[in-house]
């Protein structure tokens, strides 16, 4: 995928190489917590007492979702203003996510049955646990974005490219998991 | 790197042969070479006289299955320990081991996966008989055993041979209704409940045990019938097994379950067939 | 100031070792009560109970104080000791060395896992401190009782605490990992393969790969746990639990996830601890015989298959829980395939040792200890492995005996192993090799007078965590056997002062070391300086491949 970036040079190989095994393992490593929670899902789901609610919400955080990830491509593909309008739209896609999902959260917490019913406490665990790596990642993102000198390089466009369409495609799975009949 | 000096001592063969190990202390060697001999002797000797509880039940295959991991792994233990002594205490030869060889490698290994998968054929035939019913006419005796912090109650369905109904919600420790039978469940009247702890079994009937828990996990372990299970709340499991002996054997429970785990202990009481029936109406009344 | 946020590895790989140096006289300690109150259950306990009152009755333990001695001990040793000890310890110091790059990869994101790990020990040690105690339920917290607040004292905040502190732990591992991690595969000086690499950086490679794949399943089950106890939901509490005949609301859960999830952890855990000790092993051998070990690249091959099985066996510690005899099977064919590998490794290294001369320092000394550890409790492992056996051995003394020898027996040697043998690396003295020799000697002798009467214990039927074992008439005539492994268990951890002796006056008053003191060819003993890269030392050219 070629993205329009300045080379930074002050950065060895060795550096940028260390940086991606690093995000690689780090991906892995919260593949596996989701791996985890959607075993206990699918052991969870096969009970009698599990009442999918269907819910307008999921669409909603999926859309900002999906936004952000198409704010990453194009502030990765481009340059000047449309790079900044990218940006922008990952930045507050990404906020907008963070709210909706807290918003969704406080109110199961806060409602009648509490998280007392199987499947509102797996939305909660799971989109719960997604939140903290949304707001771990974007700001991995921000911060690699940032520090490069001069531009951007295409490694830092590439990990950041990376960790946001991974969040993206573990909040389409978490949905799909929640969301989608057996 | 460092090449030893080998040079023959005079004198005594044996002490000669030792002071000529390698390293910065022959005796060193001896010593450590002595303390695993040492180790070696004891811990074989000892475990291979170590006794399992008296067998009581028809799961004698367990005990062989033991024995034969003892003699295999004995093998193994004392080969392993006296090539380290050997090590220790052999003069060494510049021999000709190269740094790889393939074949051995593999020759090793073949061998080791073979005994292995000899262990895991019988671990299997094994475990199906073990957990096989016994094929005969007679109808296995039930038993229902519910663990609780820190007992364990027993009950028999009677003579309908259905165990009543229970419900969480019953449960009356004020009553003695540990289990929440449902008095009112017709299949509940003729359920025989045992005092708490004590259960009652005649010889040479096989016994279906359909093993539960009130609240955290216990495990229902009697050494002397081979059985051991965890009780899980939530979830009803079942095994079987047939007394082979008269007596009285402990019920121990083999999960930490809180700090009466200690003394979560039951009893067991096998008797002859023609008494067992008058056992139980004996201590229900 | 500066210098306690030390972003050089090779301060914080000691911040580590003095760290979990600590615990372990902490851990260790735990270990002595437990085993007090197993030979001698009824005795007058008041002069400990002026330590620690809490724990007390009239002289008399708790027992729910004797559940919090075992989970901790299980807790402390496990984590915040043996990998404490060897990862973040001998990794963080040696990677960067072995592999000729300056640091690691991301020297503040080491220093932080320092931190963090440092902050989690003062969480579970802040834990005994809580007035309804630390957390009861055994280092494996199994739901209902590690879940129910009413199940056992410790369930209470103990058990908060517990899950914080490991949270913060497995935060502390898992960015280690992945420094680990970035460092091994894109750090490497240019030129150095892999294939160069003495058997301890692999040891390191593949215990940050298990750490990364297997921690994240006992993140998911912590956290599910803190929410069936804070947030009402029921991911392992079943319905009609009826705990001291009050019905426990809500359920529908399952008690066995927790399992499946926690195993799915701890078994790689395991191996998490005994990789690092088997590549010390050879790398010892390697060193005190002057010749590479034997079959090198199957030792690396059989490292990477013991730690890709090590996936697969987690159902063995569940084989009488209930689950299917299919499951039950599957798992015994994995659980006993995994000796294979771990036997060609036995094999090459006495293959390794045969007719070659050996320099019997006390780090040799320590590496062949792990060997015959390695043979002894590898062995009571297969039959743990059968499921068959299993059913008699589950939960009783054998398993205890079992552990103890492979694992926590062979970290621990490996700690000894790998302290005397880089102290000088460390800090430029000798440790004294009479001493050592006297520590080492002591300590296996009572090393295995502890634990292997266990295995016999276990045979005649003994269960574990049992506060007083003759409330059954079948295991009072175990009381003398128990005596003898309380006593050699006393012994054992007296013979750790001449450790510690040796340790503190060595730093000071040791002999200086050279530059090489053990005539080695890696690369941390090679280079002079850890700042450039110059060529290797001319030893290493002189060492075959």
């Amino acid at each position: 995928m070629r993205t329009v970036a300045l080379a930074s040079p002050s950065r060895s190989q060795a550096e940028v190489s260390a940086l991606r095994v690093a995000v690689v393992a780090a991906l892995s490593a919260t593949m596996m917590l989701f791996a985890s929670l959607a075993s206990a899902l699918l052991v969870r789901r096969a009970f009698e007492d599990w009442r999918p609610a269907a819910a307008a919400w999921p669409w909603i955080l999926l859309g900002f979702g999906l936004a952000a990830s198409a704010g990453m491509e194009i502030a990765g593909r481009s340059l000047g203003s449309l790079r900044v309008a990218g940006f922008a739209i990952l930045g507050l896609s990404s906020g907008l996510y963070l709210a909706g999902a807290l918003f969704v959260l406080g109110s199961l917490v806060s409602g009648p049955y509490g998280l007392s019913r199987p499947h509102d406490a797996f939305i909660a665990l799971l989109l719960g646990v997604h939140v903290l790596h949304a707001i771990l990642g974007t700001a991995f993102a921000a911060r690699v974005l940032r520090a490069a000198s001069g531009g951007s390089s295409e490694t830092d466009f590439a990990l950041a490219r990376l960790v946001t369409h991974f969040l993206t495609a573990l909040l389409v799975f978490i949905l799909a998991l929640l969301f989608l009949p057996r | 790197m460092v090449e030893a000096q080998h040079t023959r001592a005079p004198g005594n063969r044996l002490w000669g042969f030792m002071l000529e190990s390698p390293g910065n202390g022959g005796r060193l060697a001896a010593v450590f070479a002595f303390l695993t001999l040492v180790f070696v002797v004891w811990s074989g000797y000892a475990i291979a006289t170590s006794v399992l509880p008296p067998l009581a039940a028809n799961r004698g295959r367990i005990d062989a299955a033991i024995s034969l991991n003892l003699i295999i792994s004995g093998v193994v233990f004392l080969g392993a320990h006296l090539a380290l002594v050997l090590i220790l205490v052999r003069r060494p030869r510049e021999a000709r081991i190269p740094r790889e060889n393939m074949r051995i490698e593999v020759l090793w290994t073949v061998l080791t996966a073979a005994v292995l998968i000899g262990l895991l054929i019988n671990s299997e035939i094994d475990a199906r008989a073990l957990g096989s019913r016994e094929t005969g006419p007679e109808e296995p005796l039930v038993v229902e055993v519910v663990a609780q912090q820190f007992a364990w109650n027993f009950r028999f369905p009677g003579e309908d041979g259905i165990l009543g109904r229970t419900d969480p919600k019953l449960v009356d420790q004020a009553e003695l209704n540990f289990i929440g039978l449902d008095k009112r469940d017709p299949a509940a009247e003729d359920d025989i409940v045992m005092p708490q702890s004590l259960l009652i079994l005649p010889e040479g009937r096989e016994v279906v045990i359909r093993l539960r828990s009130m609240d955290v996990i216990h495990s229902f372990f009697v050494a002397s019938f081979r059985v051991k299970r965890d009780a899980m709340p939530g979830l009803a499991t079942e095994f079987s097994f047939t007394p082979t002996a008269t007596g009285m054997f402990e019920i121990a429970c083999a999960e930490h379950c809180g700090l009466g785990h200690y003394r979560m202990r039951g009893a067991v009481e096998v008797v002859p067939r023609g008494e067992w029936l008058a056992k139980i109406k004996e201590v229900t009344e | 100031m500066s210098r306690i946020f030390s972003l050089d590895h090779r301060v914080i790989g000691l911040q580590y070792l003095f760290t979990a140096m600590a615990m372990a006289i902490v851990g260790g300690l735990l270990a002595l009560l437990i085993r007090i109150q197993i030979a001698w259950p009824d005795h007058d306990y008041s002069w400990i109970a002026v330590v620690l009152p809490a724990g007390f009755d009239s002289g008399i333990m708790k027992p729910e104080f004797y559940a919090a001695l075992f989970t901790m001990h299980g807790t402390i040793m496990i984590f915040f000791v043996l990998s404490a000890a060897l990862i973040g310890g001998f990794g963080n110091y040696l990677i960067p060395l072995q592999v000729g790059a300056r640091d690691m990869a991301f020297p503040r994101l080491n220093a932080l896992s320092y931190w963090i790990y440092a902050l989690s020990s003062v969480v579970i040690l802040a834990s005994f401190y809580v007035p309804s105690g630390p957390a009861a339920s055994g280092w494996t917290a199994y739901p209902p009782l590690s879940a129910l607040k009413a199940a056992i004292p410790g369930s209470n905040l103990g058990q908060d605490l517990w899950l914080v502190a490991m949270a913060l732990f497995i935060v502390s591992f898992t960015l280690g990992g992945l420094n680990f991690l970035a460092t091994i595969l894109a750090m490497r000086r240019p030129g150095l393969s892999m294939l160069d690499l003495p058997l301890f950086s692999w040891s390191m490679l593949f215990v940050a790969i298990l750490g990364l794949l297997a921690f994240p399943s006992l993140t998911a089950a912590a956290i599910m746990l803190l929410f069936d106890r804070h947030a009402g939901t029921s991911f392992f509490l079943p319905a009609g639990v009826v705990l001291s005949g009050d019905l426990i609301p809500g359920g529908g859960g399952s008690p066995i996830l927790w399992q499946h999830l926690f195993w799915f952890l701890g078994h790689p855990e395991v191996y998490i601890l005994m990789l690092p000790s088997l590549g010390i092993t050879s790398d010892m051998f390697t060193v005190f015989t002057g010749r590479r070990v034997f079959g090198y690249k199957s030792m690396v091959v059989a490292m990477a298959l013991i730690s890709g099985m090590s996936f697969l066996v987690w159902g063995h510690h569940m084989f009488v829980s209930g689950m299917s005899p299919f499951l039950g099977s599957a798992f015994a064919v994995t659980t006993t395939l995994i000796a294979v590998p771990s036997g060609i490794k036995v094999f090459n290294w006495i293959a390794s040792l045969w007719n070659r001369p050996l320099r019997l320092t006390t780090p040799m000394l320590w590496a062949l200890g792990i060997f015959s550890l390695f043979v002894t409790g590898g062995l009571s492992g297969i039959w743990l492995g059968q499921t068959q056996v299993d059913i008699q051995l589950h939960d009783t003394a054998f398993v205890v005996a079992h552990f103890h020898i492979i694992m926590a027996g062979a970290a621990l040697f490996g700690v000894f192993a790998g302290v005397h043998y880089w102290f000088p690396l460390f800090f430029g003295r000798m440790m004294s090799e009479r001493l050592g020799i006297a520590h080492f000697l002591a300590t296996f002798v009572f090393y295995y007078a502890t634990f292997f009467p266990m295995h016999m214990a276990g045979l005649e039927g003994q269960i574990r965590r049992v506060y007083d074992p003759y409330q059954y008439e079948y295991l009072k005539p175990l009381a003398a056997m128990n005596g003898f492994i309380t006593w050699a268990a006393i012994a054992l951890a007296v013979s750790q002062l001449l450790f510690f002796w040796n340790f503190f006056t060595s730093l000071r008053g040791g002999s200086p070391a050279g530059v090489n003191p053990w005539s080695a060819a890696s690369l941390e003993w090679t280079e002079s300086e850890s700042e450039g890269s110059p060529e290797p030392g001319p030893l290493s050219a002189a060492v075959e491949r």
